[in-house]
């Protein structure tokens, strides 16, 4: 059975394939508050990007520290072809509980 | 850029939330956007930002650790969430949880931060665990101080130890300044602070030789001396010597190892004893309190053990020893001997608030079985539809362990008021009782004590639950009752009815004993009379002079306005101290036999007028009694001359360093309790003082007044300095306080159990009664049937009357032995009450059964609201 994404998990999916190399905490939470309006926790984030580690969806590499980061490194983030995989899956079978509901033209 | 670095705080508190590399990122994360907010909205905003951002964080980054292996941690936040709804839905029984959890939690903490500071916290030298105090072991002192003889013999004949150090006390003057003042003065021999392992906190100790040098103990100095660190080097006059001061020792940390006579004595300043003192092999007199430090490494059992073989070799060189020949020097460590007494005390109370805390963990245990029974349907559905048996464990101990959290955050509120209570109502001679607070160990205690009850009451309800197949629930619904689950809940309310019952007769086995306390015969009048201590910078040369000082000091007190009777003694009733000597019938010289060795008491006769001692026979003494003439009280009257008359007799005495006199006895006095009211009246000779009015360490008046003894406290210490400016009056107390102090422990220990009988008790009662009162429910249907079949109201009610009883007469017999057990355990406290005294057995099994009857009573009534009509339609 494959593993539903959480909201907050796709989001973040969709993220780290906007912003490629340049994925990180910061930049992935400005994103998404940018684009949905939501505001998300480091913390909750962290956990999320986390989860979507562990089950292969993403993968991390260790970047240089910075002097605008407290001489602290940032953790980049990057999705996997299986990540890539999940999220489609998830935006089908949201567009499929979608249809036909007359919902999608009222947004646009 | 200082400005806009991330605060120091949120580094901290991050820090503490995620650790490992994880911790590198995140504050990464933080920095860069605190210093993005700080460059866009000014630092005010900034620092908003972050303390929000870290405030919605803490819980995933607490929680991330725990994270990903199957969402535990999001299932626990799940039924944690479900369990407080559920409290919220059943404000009542959630009250009376954690109501009852609270008075066991909060109970057990404040006795055990008691327990801790008193007992179990280290004495505060350095490495306290290897001093130890050395005292004399004879047929007739279980602890007497050691001779010069065999301290000396100690001190280069014991490998084991380290160091031997010893230490004596008395009072002088402290004169010079405004007001002169009755000091303690610890005499030690040089090493002394180092055995025990207190050094000074400004300045040194005196060294080997420096005879004329002081060090000051830190109450005096911030009492007399401002707490000025100038006064090193300063001369202070001790009764009328010279000393420098060469030191001051830390606050709280009194070299003190006295606990001599049941109570402790605070220092005010400590000097060297003269060289000559300890010099040589005298084995005339004990006086001196040895201590010593074990080398490191060593045992006491293996000092003891070549103080022994030592001691043993010493005994057979020994023929003139005080005591005899028979001496056992005990290596005891310095905390026994210092809280032994107390020790006991606090540990039988922490018994009872543990069995106090177990009715409570029992009470919550049944209330939860009695909501799991209501739930027991709703379980079963769940597991039937796939609801994992771990799961619904879980669910059960997470509830248990919410009420058990605020259980424990009401218990220490009502800690923290306890332990006030106890500092209040504790008795004086509790030592160390300053060093008793709420504190990290406490805390931490109170944190296992909940677990524990958590896991008690909660592994009940968990285990149950976890049993429960759909069937026999949905049966159980229907039918009667469900059998597992009420045979749980009763074999509560039995183990709440015995644990009561063992609480409530030892509460009244020590109210018997204090009652028996008052009721004691002290041999003297204890209403009343005033005593202190009388101090003066010189007595004159010899006898006559400080007779006729006393005298003086008599005459002036007599003439004093509600002063009936007053006069002098060397030592005070009930306040303890030793002084002691031989004494022999003319038979016995004449027969070579050994002398009888009793306490001795000098006293004046307006003393035994003050205090109404009574005469048996003969005549008590008068002013004008020279050295030729003495009292004895009964017990040595009957041990001389048993069965024969005393008065007329003559005695041959000798006190400690004093020589042998012989001594008419003129009259035989009833024996007067000198060491506490409830240790026995030690056989005692009483001789004039003013005939010996120079060589006295301690002066005492006592005197008696009509109306309060207090009001007089002014005009005597007026009339005192009337004749010695300089004269002192110290340690100011009525007969009654030195009672009041005896009896304290029990006292203490009474009111206590007390308080935790009666929570007992109330709490299984309140548990019978929930068990009846939910039983009566569940068995409304069967009972509706019955009513409706016919059968009499009264002869339901009968029955669930009897199943209630039932308990409580099982509860009863359980307690019984358990009480017979638990009372040997209170045996040291009790006085002329038998552990197993059946009275106070009966009597309390009687309280309990009319509490339990009632607890039964009250909820089966509710078989008289009973419907049939409804019941029979309730499902």
């Amino acid at each position: 059975m494959p593993d539903v994404l959480s909201e907050l998990e796709v989001l973040a999916l969709a993220a780290l394939l906007r912003l490629g190399d340049d994925a990180y905490g910061v930049a992935i939470r400005d994103d998404i508050l940018e684009r949905t309006g939501r505001s998300v926790s480091i913390g909750s984030l962290y956990k999320a990007l986390q989860r979507l580690e562990d089950r292969g969806l993403a993968e991390s590499e260790i970047g240089e520290p910075t002097a605008e980061r407290g001489g602290r490194a940032r953790k980049l983030l990057r999705i996997t072809a299986l990540g890539q995989a999940a999220l489609r899956d998830s935006v089908a079978s949201f567009r499929r509980m979608m249809d036909g509901l007359g919902l999608e033209r009222e947004g646009t | 850029m200082r400005g806009s670095r991330l605060p120091r705080l949120v580094v901290w508190v991050v820090s503490a939330l995620v650790t490992g590399p994880r911790r590198d990122f995140v504050l990464g994360d933080l920095e860069e956007d605190f210093r993005r907010r700080v460059s866009t909205g000014g630092r005010v905003w900034a620092m908003v930002g972050v303390w929000v951002e870290v405030a919605r964080s803490a819980g995933p980054l607490a929680t991330w650790s725990l994270d990903g292996r199957g969402g535990t941690m999001r299932g626990l936040g799940q039924d944690w969430t479900g369990a407080v709804r559920m409290f919220g839905r059943a404000p009542g029984f959630a009250f009376t949880v954690v109501a009852t959890l609270a008075l066991g939690i909060g109970g057990a903490t404040a006795v055990y931060s008691v327990l801790r500071g008193v007992v179990l916290e280290p004495l505060p030298f350095d490495d306290p665990e290897r001093v130890v105090v050395l005292w004399g072991e004879t047929p007739e002192y279980p602890r007497a101080p050691l001779t010069v003889g065999d301290h000396n013999a100690l001190v280069d004949g014991v490998e084991a130890f380290e160091s031997v150090a010893a230490s004596w006390t008395n009072t002088t003057l402290l004169l010079g300044g405004a007001r002169a003042e009755q000091v303690r003065v610890g005499w030690v021999t040089p090493g002394y602070f180092e055995t025990v392992g207190v050094q000074p906190a400004l300045g040194r100790t005196p060294a080997a030789g420096e005879e004329a040098h002081v060090v000051l103990g830190h109450g005096l100095w911030e009492r007399r001396y401002g707490g000025d660190p100038d006064v090193l080097g300063r001369t202070v006059d001790l009764g009328g010597e010279r000393f420098e001061v060469v030191g001051v020792l830390p606050a709280g940390r009194d070299p003190d190892l006295t606990a001599f006579g049941g109570g402790r004595t605070n220092h005010d300043l400590w000097r060297l004893m003269p060289a000559g003192w300890v010099q040589g092999d005298d084995r005339s007199v004990g006086w001196l309190r040895s201590s010593a430090r074990l080398a490191p490494g060593v045992s006491e059992a293996r000092a003891q053990t070549e103080v022994d073989a030592l001691m043993a070799r010493v005994n057979t060189t020994v023929t003139d020893r005080d005591g005899g020949a028979d001496l056992r020097v005990n290596v005891i460590p310095a905390r026994t001997d210092l809280v032994g007494d107390a020790s006991r005390t606090l540990w039988i109370l922490m018994a009872a608030v543990c069995g106090v805390l177990l009715v409570a963990a029992a009470n919550v245990a049944n209330l939860l079985l009695a909501r799991g029974e209501g739930r027991a349907a709703e379980v079963a559905v769940r597991a039937a539809l796939g609801g994992g048996r771990g799961r619904l464990v879980r669910q059960f101990l997470v509830e248990s362990a919410t009420l058990a959290g605020a259980g424990a955050v009401a218990g220490l509120g009502v800690a923290w008021a306890g332990v006030a209570a106890l500092r209040a109502a504790a008795p004086a001679e509790l030592p160390r009782l300053d060093g008793v607070t709420l504190d990290a160990g406490v805390v931490t205690f109170a944190v296992l004590a909940t677990a524990a009850t958590a896991l008690v009451f909660g592994l009940l309800p968990a285990v149950r639950a976890s049993r429960s197949d759909l069937a026999a629930a949905m049966a159980a619904r229907r039918a009667t009752d469900d059998a597992g689950s009420r045979r749980w809940s009763r074999a509560l309310v039995v183990a709440q009815v015995a644990l009561s019952l063992a609480l409530v007769s030892g509460t009244g086995l020590l109210l018997r004993s204090l009652s028996g306390l008052h009721d004691v015969d002290l041999g003297f009048a204890r209403a009343g009379v005033l005593t202190f201590a009388l101090e003066a910078p010189s007595w004159g040369e010899g006898d006559a002079e400080a007779a006729a000082k006393m005298g003086d000091f008599i005459r002036s007190m007599d003439a004093v306005p509600g002063v009936e009777a007053v006069g002098f003694t060397n030592r005070v009733p009930l306040a303890g101290g030793l002084y002691t000597g031989t004494v022999a019938s003319q038979a016995m010289v004449a027969a070579e036999n050994d002398a009888v060795e009793t306490s001795f008491r000098y006293v004046t006769a307006g003393y035994l007028d003050a205090l109404e001692v009574r005469v048996v026979t003969g005549r008590t003494l008068t002013r004008d009694d020279d050295a030729t003439v003495g009292l004895v009280d009964e017990l040595v009257a009957r041990r001389l001359w048993p069965g024969g008359e005393a008065v007329g007799r003559t005695i041959q005495v000798q006190t400690v360093g004093g020589d042998p006199a012989w001594v008419e006895v003129v009259g035989v006095v009833a024996p007067m309790k000198h060491a506490g009211v409830e240790a026995p009246a030690a056989e005692t000779v009483l001789l004039p003082m003013l005939p010996r009015a120079a060589n006295q360490n301690f002066r005492y008046v006592a005197a008696r007044v009509s109306g309060d003894p207090l009001a007089v406290v002014e005009p005597l210490r007026e009339a005192v300095e009337a004749v010695d400016a300089q004269g002192v009056v110290a340690r100011v107390r009525t007969m009654d306080d030195l009672f009041d102090a005896s009896v304290a422990p029990t006292r203490f220990a009474s009111q206590l159990l007390l308080v935790f009988g009666g929570v007992a008790l109330l709490l299984a009662t309140v548990g019978l009664h929930g068990v009846m009162a939910f039983t009566v429910r569940r068995r409304a249907r069967e009972m509706g049937i019955r009513m409706a079949l016919g059968a009499e109201r009264e002869r339901i009610l009968r029955d669930a009357f009897r199943s209630g009883a039932t308990l409580v007469v099982a509860g009863l017999a359980g307690g019984l032995v358990l009480a017979l057990a638990g009372g040997s355990f209170l045996e040291s406290l009790l006085y002329e009450v038998d552990a197993r005294d059946v009275v106070t057995l009966g009597a309390a099994a009687g309280v309990i059964l009319v509490a339990g009857l009632l607890g039964a009573w009250v909820p089966a009534r509710l078989v008289l609201g009973i419907d049939p009509v409804k019941a029979l339609r309730s499902d």
